[in-house]
């Protein structure tokens, strides 16, 4: 937690690094619990990298296979995983149908 | 058959007061697995078209799949199949628990029902004996009082029923068949059809041993499959069903789209928001509410749950946790985020034997008509149907199950309710009279097709390409879709028709049905056969429609569900869905007519099986 914070505000200064914030639902908030988390990548990274560390901060691979059931929304549209992410972008995890 | 099937069917005529036995042969077993592939093949040779639902003429058929009963893992299910009493045509609702893998261990592949019988009646099957008795004290009694009747009444602690509650024997349109006070072929009147025959329950008990061609090579593929389960790529999923249920996504899925919000009319990122999405999610209701685990017959995901609600409006000592389209229904579709309040209403269908999903849905459609002006507080005996009104919601479910007031209109369904009162048509989301279920075909347009076309219409478990569709980047190309389709469908046919749970297909393994049906069975089933099954089994059941009058190019899509206009908003935002495209595709995929909408006679003649629906469609 102390590492996010810093990286927090070495983002400030650092255009190499952005913040992003991933909502979680779920078995993503399940696993994870908490419904929100905020990640510190590099500039250019894809959702495919921050899947890759949610998977990492979350020790959990449903976060970062690709075949479960994930559905991305970012900023509330649709997204594929080949998505470049910006800095201030909101990554919704949301599991890729209800069931039932 | 070397195993999976007794090889006997039950024939009950109440009006007589008959019981026949009769074989299933091999030639119809292979040709038509089970489920409602056999009770097509029954029911279209047994009946005449025209007959009136609600009469003597309609029979009702529980028939199980081979793999009910053998031990094969996730294979519990079994289904429901009569003349529906909504629009007259086929129908077929699947239910879990544990009365499917019972009948089969009490000796029958199926009983079916025709007649009617004077008085409250239910038809006890022990150990391959039945009888049909009184059940006079059992009507009038709700679903957990009358499996406790039931009970007490024959001292078998253990024995299983498919009953109705007071919702099957007012005869609502919405009145579904429950088994185990939460299980419900819920779909398309079968409850008003039982209660229509006055037949209260079929109640089973079996301690018999159930044939299995090859014991060692189930117990292989059972070994495969709980790999699968807790170590393949789906292994998360699996977990978190197991933990959690269908309704772990209620709310995250009006985000993406998929569950759809304010009678299909609303935004779910808009209209709905993350902080209720959050109240519905399972992940938070099960903290509260869970008490403890439940699993069908064999399974091991393990989705359902008890609940108990402590306090508040709506205490319940013993509930169930709402599945994700009784959550959806009562809960997106009507703005309403009162968990309690759905639990109540999931609780209030249960007891009284009603459709989650058509009750849910009218209630939000009577909520439309009433936020527009159409259906006055008058009308509703004073109660306010505004959005997300939970108490309202309550009050008029109950007004339903009572069938008292303004829920005697709506105990027919939207689509009826709004014929009986002249107004609200424009805010329907029906098909063919059936409320439409929770999934978007906007978001996965392989559910379009299968709403539209599939002889049993307005449903969400009928194969499609939909599986895993929504997130795929060619989904809204329409062209060519035909063969995947087919291939998909077909697929999801067996396993139905098999008697998995749908859930069976969240494993990730590919063909699980054909992998067990060898073991269980013998029969091995490959690619070619299961389209030709598929061909078969939807094809009788479409030809049930075709002799009834019905055509599905004649059916009116809900133009939410497709969007006609597209969304101005949200992650669907611009998507109108081709359905009348990837409908034609199929039917020529499945080799019928698209101008006349008949299977081709070439192609009928090939499959065999098929003879009545030859004559039927091209005489003699």
């Amino acid at each position: 937690m102390v590492s996010d914070v810093l990286n927090y505000f070495k983002s400030f200064a650092d255009t190499s690094r952005m913040q992003i914030s991933a909502k979680l639902f779920s078995m993503f908030r399940h696993y994870a619990g908490v419904d929100q988390v905020t990640i510190d990548l590099e500039s250019g990274a894809t959702v495919t990298d921050l899947l890759d560390a949610l998977a990492g901060r979350f020790n959990n691979p449903a976060f970062k296979n690709d075949e479960t059931q994930l559905m991305l929304m970012i900023n509330n549209e649709n997204a594929p995983l080949q998505t470049v992410l910006k800095e201030g972008d909101v990554v919704h995890l949301l599991p890729i149908l209800g069931g039932g | 058959m070397k195993g999976g099937y007794t090889g006997k069917m039950l024939f009950v005529n109440l009006t007589s007061g008959s019981i026949e036995e009769k074989e299933l042969t091999d030639d119809v077993a292979s040709k038509f697995i089970g489920g409602y592939g056999i009770g097509a093949k029954v029911l279209y040779e047994m009946m005449k078209p025209g007959v009136d639902p609600l009469g003597p003429d309609n029979v009702i058929g529980f028939i199980t799949g081979p793999l009910n009963g053998t031990g094969a893992f996730i294979g519990g299910r079994y289904i429901v199949v009569c003349k529906s009493p909504v629009n007259g045509g086929w129908n077929d609702a699947n239910s879990g628990g544990f009365f499917g893998p019972e009948l089969k261990k009490a000796g029958y592949d199926a009983v079916f029902v025709s007649g009617a019988s004077d008085k409250p009646v239910y038809i006890w099957i022990n150990d391959g004996k039945a009888e049909i008795r009184d059940a006079s004290k059992l009507w009038g009694k709700d679903t957990v009082e009358t499996l406790e009747a039931l009970i007490e009444e024959t001292g078998e602690r253990r024995l299983r029923a498919s009953l109705i509650g007071p919702a099957g024997e007012r005869l609502s349109m919405m009145a579904a068949v429950m088994n185990e006070e939460h299980r419900a072929a819920g779909r398309g009147g079968p409850g008003a059809v039982m209660g229509s025959k006055k037949l209260k329950a079929v109640a089973v008990r079996g301690t018999m041993e159930v044939p299995v061609a090859d014991p060692e090579k189930l117990r292989e593929a059972n070994r495969a499959i709980r790999e699968a389960a807790q170590n393949g790529p789906m292994a998360p999923v699996i977990k978190a069903f197991g933990q959690l249920g269908t309704g772990m996504g209620t709310g995250a899925s009006a985000l993406s789209g998929d569950t759809p919000v304010k009678n299909w009319g609303g935004v779910g990122v808009v209209d709905f928001g993350e902080e209720k999405a959050h109240k519905l999610d399972a992940a938070v209701m099960d903290q509260k509410y869970r008490t403890k685990k439940y699993a069908c017959a064999n399974c091991i995901i393990g989705c359902g749950a008890d609940y108990e609600v402590k306090e508040g409006k709506w205490p319940l000592k013993k509930t169930f946790r709402p599945e994700y389209e009784t959550a959806g229904s009562f809960g997106t579709m009507l703005l309403n985020d009162n968990a309690e309040s759905i639990i109540k209403c999931n609780d209030i269908c249960n007891r009284y034997g009603l459709d989650t999903i058509s009750t849910g849905c009218t209630i939000a459609w009577a909520t439309e008509c009433y936020e527009n002006g159409l259906i006055t507080k008058e009308e509703t005996g004073g109660i306010e149907l505004t959005w997300g009104n939970a108490d309202a919601i309550v009050d008029m479910c109950q007004a339903i199950a009572d069938d008292k007031g303004f829920g005697k209109i709506l105990a027919l369904g939207s689509a009826a309710a709004a014929a009986k009162l002249g107004k609200g048509a424009e805010y329907l989301v029906t098909v063919r009279g059936i409320e439409l279920p929770m999934h978007d075909p906007k978001l996965a347009p392989g559910y379009a097709r299968t709403y539209y076309t599939d002889p049993t219409p307005g449903r969400h478990v009928k194969g499609g390409t939909q599986t895993n569709q929504a997130r795929r980047p060619d989904k809204y190309v329409y062209e060519g879709t035909g063969d995947k389709d087919l291939k998909m469908t077909s697929g999801n046919e067996i396993l139905q028709l098999a008697g998995l749970c749908l859930m069976s297909a969240f494993t990730g393994m590919r063909d699980m049905a054909v992998q067990l049906m060898e073991p269980v069975t013998g029969m091995k089933i490959d690619e070619a056969q299961q389209i030709a099954i598929l061909k078969r089994t939807m094809g009788i059941r479409h030809a049930f429609n075709l002799r009834e009058g019905l055509n599905p190019f004649d059916i009116k899509m809900p133009k939410r569900a497709v969007g006609e206009p597209p969304q101005a908003e949200g992650p669907l935002k611009g998507v109108t869905v081709d359905y009348k495209l990837l409908a034609e595709n199929f039917f020529e995929a499945m080799e019928w007519d698209v101008e006349t909408g008949k299977p081709k006679k070439e192609s009928l003649e090939a499959l065999g099986g098929m003879e009545a629906v030859i004559r039927d469609l091209y005489g003699k």
